[in-house]
């Protein structure tokens, strides 16, 4: 599951996940780096079971996400 | 004229005898195992890896850990070392009771400080899976996740790869080297269907399971790795370096296990030796 939203938005769900989890900042620093859209301005992060954010939720993300790959 | 001393009498009075219990010497241990941990490894045969990573100890004379282990019930980590030279399975059982276990670091046994991390929760392979079937032996990738090497495959270079593997998905990408994004290509892949992948940025060559001759195709590959079994290919890079990984930058076709996975600067070294170290060892 991933959610979708701006750069910025995705950022802040990294922090929120982030700060809830208490990662020690060592051999885990994040949850997860946004994922950028090739059009620019749409970013995606993978969902956390236990963390919510009002943004659109996606299953996967199809392939125009990667489009330089031939699949 | 006959020997009457009793050997077996003088050792047990001596110092190193019974009741004895921190003393590792033996009559029976030599000079090797004292010196080097006392056994001769994968490595320690089949020198000059440019990086190794394994659930086994591959070198009698490496004595660090094989990973660090983040669980998910409080995020803390364990690394996590060998006994009698495979993963210390009881203490990874009893760090992760009852929760995921996920691996931060997988270290290079070559000596080279290649470690595999990756510091993202989201994205590290899973090793225990709590409450389901808890340790099985392997390393598991998923979309998007996998551990990164710092080690640099560099342009025109020759390599050999050499695996224990297993796909448990439609398309996966084993033997993998990624490069800053999707598109920098893969060094071997296995894939189900009949679409094609692109292995831009390097130059193909041959491909082996358990020491046979795969077929061309990635639907050999895929075929071939139902289960585990000891994969090996040549790599050549073209003119692009690319980093070493265990797994694909692509979202969602990475569904590749791992035991194994080590890779020499060179195509001279001795494959099938290699490979019959690793179908002796696992008993492919």
């Amino acid at each position: 599951m991933y959610y979708i939203g701006t750069q910025a938005e995705c950022t802040a769900y990294n922090e929120q996940v982030k700060v809830g989890e208490g990662y020690d900042g060592v051999y885990t620093t994040d949850w997860a780096t946004p994922i950028a859209h090739p059009n620019g301005v749409d970013f995606a992060i993978v969902k956390h079971d236990n963390y919510e954010a009002e943004l659109t939720i996606e299953e996967t993300l199809g392939a125009e996400w990667f489009p330089d790959t031939e699949l | 004229m006959s020997n009457n001393i009793n050997w077996g009498k003088i050792y047990e009075s001596t110092a190193w005898g019974s009741g004895v219990t921190d003393n590792n010497i033996s009559w029976g241990k030599s000079y090797a195992d004292l010196a080097g941990g006392g056994f001769t490894g994968l490595l320690d045969t089949y020198s000059g890896a440019a990086a190794a990573y394994s659930l086994r100890q591959l070198s009698g004379s490496y004595s660090g850990d094989a990973i660090v282990v983040r669980r998910a019930s409080d995020n803390t980590t364990q690394s996590i070392g060998f006994v009698d030279n495979e993963l210390d399975t009881t203490t990874l059982e009893s760090f992760c009771s009852g929760t995921d276990g996920f691996v931060t670091t997988w270290y290079d046994q070559s000596g080279n400080g290649n470690d595999m991390t990756r510091t993202e929760a989201s994205f590290q392979p899973q090793i225990f899976f709590g409450g389901a079937g808890d340790y099985r032996g392997h390393i598991q990738n998923a979309s998007s996740v996998f551990l990164s090497s710092p080690l640099t495959l560099t342009s025109n270079s020759l390599y050999t790869y050499f695996g224990v593997v297993q796909n448990y998905g439609s398309a996966i990408f084993i033997p993998v080297v990624n490069a800053s994004n999707s598109s920098d290509g893969f060094a071997a892949v296995a894939q189900s269907g009949s679409t094609t992948i692109s292995a831009a940025n390097f130059i193909e060559g041959n491909r082996y399971q358990n020491s046979s001759l795969i077929g061309a195709t990635w639907g050999d590959m895929y075929a071939a790795t139902t289960n585990f079994s000891a994969i090996s290919a040549y790599i050549e890079k073209n003119s692009k370096n690319s980093f070493f990984a265990s797994g694909s930058p692509i979202g969602s076709y990475n569904k590749s296990r791992l035991k194994e996975v080590i890779i020499y600067p060179n195509q001279t070294i001795d494959r099938e030796g290699v490979e019959n170290n690793i179908i002796t060892h696992y008993g492919f």
